[in-house]
């Protein structure tokens, strides 16, 4: 569902910019990326999977609540 | 040398010995007037129309590949002109009136065929959005004809009508929409702008982009470093990589979008069919393939190839639709790379960088787009204002939420169309 960056949600007022940047721009990267998927045909926890865009390697997956509460 | 059935006689006659290359090979000189990112359909209709519409000539396009091996020989080649909002409405309209211009205007044959688009629907709610999509095309100055279930058997009678998941309850038809030869239309566009003295360079890829004060200054490329006046990015599929070489983040992810196409069979569908409500569509090329596609893999990827689930998907929307293509064997299936824009509309726009311009976010409708893309770019780059029937595709449409463009209705927000 987008890259694993949206679990850093911006306060409400940091500004136009911030929030332009969180909900649209994206590194888009070709390579190693962490997004954020939901296994919704399934226990429809959200999770982090660390993979490749070029190659659909994946290298690793964890719970996205885990990620958010370690940073 | 110009094409006709001249040409063809006589070289017929004289053993077919004088043909020759459609365009050059040049080495790149050190600097261009304008410099194109991006030898794909957009980028080298754009080269085309800035020698024809504007006389400017001194321009290069750089391809890292070559000409026609990035999404435009990888895509469904669907032409039309069926949008509703306005911005995406004038934009596809002026942009299929070329089509039907194209092929007299660079001296190709692309094959482009008007077959007609049927896009079927299910249900009364559903019958009214089409009805209401078909009077704006009209009044847009396009074609569309509402079908109730018997005008469609009429012109499809190979459907199953009575499937109890979707039963068919009619069709807006625009007959004036179609396919074409996707190579064609590269190649068309390529010998066109090389005819005009416009530098195709091949197996040239940018690898820096030069900025003092602002202001673009050339590119460095594997074959050394070109100056340039203006410098056009034209890579969808790829755009956040080179738009990032000019210090950019752009609203784009990349995504894939898989196709398919069947062993050649003898004509059988003669209209581009799409159904919606199974994420699939349909054509048959002329070749005899029947050429089909559905929906993304909906996650980003450069892999230029998708998953199982997605092909079991759209295998079975077209069984359910039309169980004779069950009979046909597939031949092969492949993925091209979509800069998804979070509106589903494309950007054609000024950057904040002087003489750097942006033309991305096609998400899977880059084909059609070729030559209103290629003309509007080109009067962007060549006026430094944007052209009338694109104006509305501005950068900054996400930042300041005016302007948006979402013809799906699902939100202004990645991952929703």
């Amino acid at each position: 569902m987008g890259h694993a960056s949206m679990l850093n949600r911006p306060e409400q007022d940091a500004g136009k910019d911030v929030w332009n940047a969180y909900l649209h721009e994206r590194a888009n990267i070709a390579g190693d990326v962490e997004d954020l998927w939901c296994h919704d045909m399934g226990c429809a926890a959200w999770i982090v999977v660390r993979r490749n865009t070029i190659s659909h390697t994946i290298y690793e997956a964890k719970l996205a609540n885990e990620v958010r509460d370690a940073d | 040398m110009r094409f006709s059935a001249w040409q063809i006689i006589k070289q017929g006659l004289t053993g077919n010995k004088g043909w020759t290359p459609h365009w050059r090979s040049p080495e790149p000189k050190p600097e261009y007037d304008v410099i194109i990112i991006g030898g794909g359909g957009h980028g080298l209709s754009t080269a085309f129309y800035l020698a024809k519409e504007h006389g400017i000539t001194n321009i290069a396009v750089l391809e890292k590949g070559y000409i026609g091996g990035g999404n435009v020989g990888r895509n469904t080649t669907i032409v039309r002109a069926n949008y509703m909002l306005p911005g995406n409405s004038e934009f596809y309209s002026h942009s299929l009136r070329l089509w039907e211009n194209m092929e007299t205007d660079f001296n190709f044959n692309a094959m482009h065929s008007q077959r007609g688009i049927i896009n079927l629907f299910h249900s009364d709610g559903q019958r009214d959005a089409y009805a209401r999509r078909g009077n704006q095309m009209i009044s847009q100055g396009d074609d569309a004809v509402l079908l109730d279930r018997e005008g469609v058997r009429q012109m499809l009678p190979y459907l199953d009508f009575e499937q109890t998941r979707f039963p068919i309850f009619g069709g807006l038809y625009h007959p004036r929409g179609g396919s074409a030869r996707h190579d064609a239309v590269a190649w068309g566009y390529a010998r066109g702008a090389d005819m005009r003295g416009v530098d195709i360079i091949q197996n040239c890829e940018v690898t820096g982009i030069d900025i003092e004060g602002g202001i673009v200054k050339g590119v460095q490329t594997s074959r050394g470093a070109i100056r340039a006046k203006k410098v056009a990015l034209m890579t969808a599929g790829r755009s956040s990589q080179t738009a990032a070489m000019a210090g950019l983040t752009l609203p784009i992810e990349s995504h894939v979008l898989q196709a398919f196409v069947s062993e050649g069979l003898k004509p059988c569908i003669d209209h581009v069919v799409t159904y919606g409500m199974g994420h699939f569509y349909i054509s048959q090329s002329d070749k005899g393939g029947l050429v089909f596609g559905g929906d993304l893999d909906f996650y980003a990827s450069y892999a230029a190839r998708g998953n199982l689930p997605m092909a079991e998907h759209v295998l079975e929307a077209g069984m359910t639709l039309m169980p004779m293509i069950g009979k046909a064997r597939m031949l092969r299936s492949w993925g091209g790379i979509m800069d998804m824009s979070p509106d589903g509309s494309p950007i054609i726009d000024k950057t904040d960088i002087s003489g750097l311009y942006l033309n991305c976010g096609w998400c899977y409708g880059g084909f059609k787009a070729v030559p209103g893309s290629g003309f509007s770019m080109a009067h962007l780059v060549a006026k430094d204002e944007p052209h009338g029937p694109a104006a509305k595709f501005r950068l900054d449409r996400f930042a300041t939420g005016l302007g948006l463009m979402d013809e799906e209705g699902t939100g202004a927000q990645h991952n929703l169309h």
